[in-house]
């Protein structure tokens, strides 16, 4: 029996808070250092990171099952007017492939003609992977996926959803990354309006919708244009859609973004090599010319000074 | 704070368990679910845990379970190391002082478990005012109601929990 009001029951209590004192301010130091100097403990964050990455993918499972089954019963319940739907699509984009075909000819001989290259951005090259825990917690909008450096993907690469962009990663391990959520009040993003080229800087503020920032006083921005990345900040490539804008009641421009528009299962991650400064990517050295055969010979054969 | 034990090996028993439930919240609270075409995500799941640990378990083991969780949160959400227990550790040294009897009724123990979320919101609301935290209060105030409406679900199911997780007898 413990006694309560006994030596033994107050000196256990003294030991409790004792280790209460110890861990609160063990926590204190790792997060200021945390905070302070990241990188310090990436290394091992990212090997709990990927063993968390593979439980999570198998703990998910039967809960993304059955979203897949609600997801497909609402499905079937409008297969007819969706394949209604769909026909007319189909036939429309028959028309709009013969002209697309057109244009690309086009496009690759007036290039030729300029000699320049007005090739897409976006790398045709994706890895496909599944976001097994997404938190949308009070310090972090995060996912983890279950793809790393092993897979080829590098921190800063951009990660979508079929919708629109997802975010971008801010962590790799060997088979997992941390993205890093256009949600997320850490997210900066350079974005243009895919009507009229406006730029604008979107900017996560922790709520479902991020913000429209920096926008210059003669950028047309307007509700319902649909927002893509801009390529400015040689990070992202130009092009990857992400929204639709609308006013908020307190006036300010806000993103729907696309990736929101359905729950987030598998995503696809875009390995990109963003544009190097010439500081990054100097010109080598041109190498020293091999010496003169010739010149060599005739100091061998050069008579000796004087 | 329910239940009681008198034998120190309980004590540790109850500790452990409870450990335990705090790890599947901790890895819950990792999830985001899609229910009925609303994205939800228990995030403060492990705070029911720590309302709900055994008021006898083992006060030791329980805080190095409570600060290995937190840390296992801070890292499966991305949250800087420490973060968690910083809130959580405190959190709990609070609830262990107001523990209530062992057998109350639901919404007697619904209002105490109100009041102690209230308490529990003050950390993080300190932390924004203090600039540590940034935080969006509507974004925060989703997350605290998501929490209020799994914990009547928690507390009704949390004794079959236990038979599944460690026996009737556990």
């Amino acid at each position: 029996m413990i006694g309560r009001g006994g030596s033994g029951f107050r000196a256990r209590r003294r030991n409790s808070r004792l280790i209460f004192a110890f861990l609160f301010f063990m926590s204190i130091v790792l997060y200021l250092a945390s905070v302070g100097n990241d990188e310090a403990f990436q290394k091992s964050r990212s090997n709990v990171e990927g063993v968390g990455a593979k439980v999570l993918t198998y703990l998910t499972l039967p809960f993304r099952g059955g979203e897949k089954l609600i997801g497909d019963v609402k499905k079937r319940w409008n297969a007819h007017a969706e394949n209604e739907r769909l026909r007319e699509d189909v036939s429309r984009l028959v028309d709009m492939e013969a002209r697309l075909n057109d244009l690309n000819f086009k496009l690759s001989r007036f290039e030729t003609i300029l000699n320049v290259g007005a090739e897409s951005d976006i790398p045709e090259q994706k890895v496909a992977a599944r976001a097994v825990s997404e938190n949308d917690g009070p310090f972090a909008k995060t996912a983890l996926i279950n793809v790393g450096i092993k897979q080829g993907v590098n921190e800063g690469d951009a990660v979508m959803t079929v919708d629109g962009l997802y975010g971008h990663i801010i962590g790799v391990g060997n088979n997992s990354s941390r993205v890093l959520k256009l949600e997320d009040l850490n997210s900066r993003i350079s974005v243009m309006s895919k009507t009229n080229q406006a730029r604008a800087i979107l900017i996560g503020d922790n709520s479902r919708n991020p913000t429209l920032s920096y926008v210059a006083e003669e950028s047309d921005w307007q509700d319902g244009d649909e927002v893509i990345t801009s390529g400015d900040d040689g990070v992202l490539p130009m092009g990857l859609p992400i929204g639709s804008v609308f006013t908020a009641s307190s006036g300010d421009k806000k993103v729907q973004l696309f990736a929101n528009r359905n729950f987030v299962d598998w995503v696809w991650v875009y390995p990109y090599d963003p544009i190097k400064s010439p500081e990054e990517d100097p010109v080598p050295d041109p190498e020293p010319e091999p010496a003169d055969q010739t010149s060599v010979d005739d100091s061998e054969t050069a008579e000796p000074p004087l | 704070m329910i239940g009681d034990v008198t034998t120190p090996t309980k004590s540790r028993s109850y500790a452990v368990q409870a450990g335990i439930a705090l790890l599947l919240g901790v890895i819950f609270a990792n999830m985001t679910f899609n229910l009925f075409g609303f994205k939800v995500s228990f995030v403060f799941a492990p705070f029911i845990i720590l309302f709900l640990w055994p008021k006898g378990a083992d006060q030791n083991i329980s805080y190095l379970a409570i600060f290995l969780a937190s840390l296992l949160l801070d890292i499966l959400s991305g949250a800087p190391l420490g973060g968690w227990g910083v809130i959580y550790l405190p959190t709990f040294a609070i609830l262990s002082q107001f523990s209530g009897r062992a057998e109350t009724a639901i919404m007697e123990t619904f209002i105490r478990f109100l009041l102690a979320i209230s308490v529990f919101s003050l950390f993080f609301l300190l932390g924004s005012l203090t600039g540590m935290l940034k935080l969006n209060h509507v974004s925060f105030l989703k997350m605290i109601s998501v929490c209020i409406l799994l914990f009547p679900v928690v507390y009704m199911t949390k004794d079959k929990l236990r038979a599944v997780l460690v026996g009737e007898d556990g």
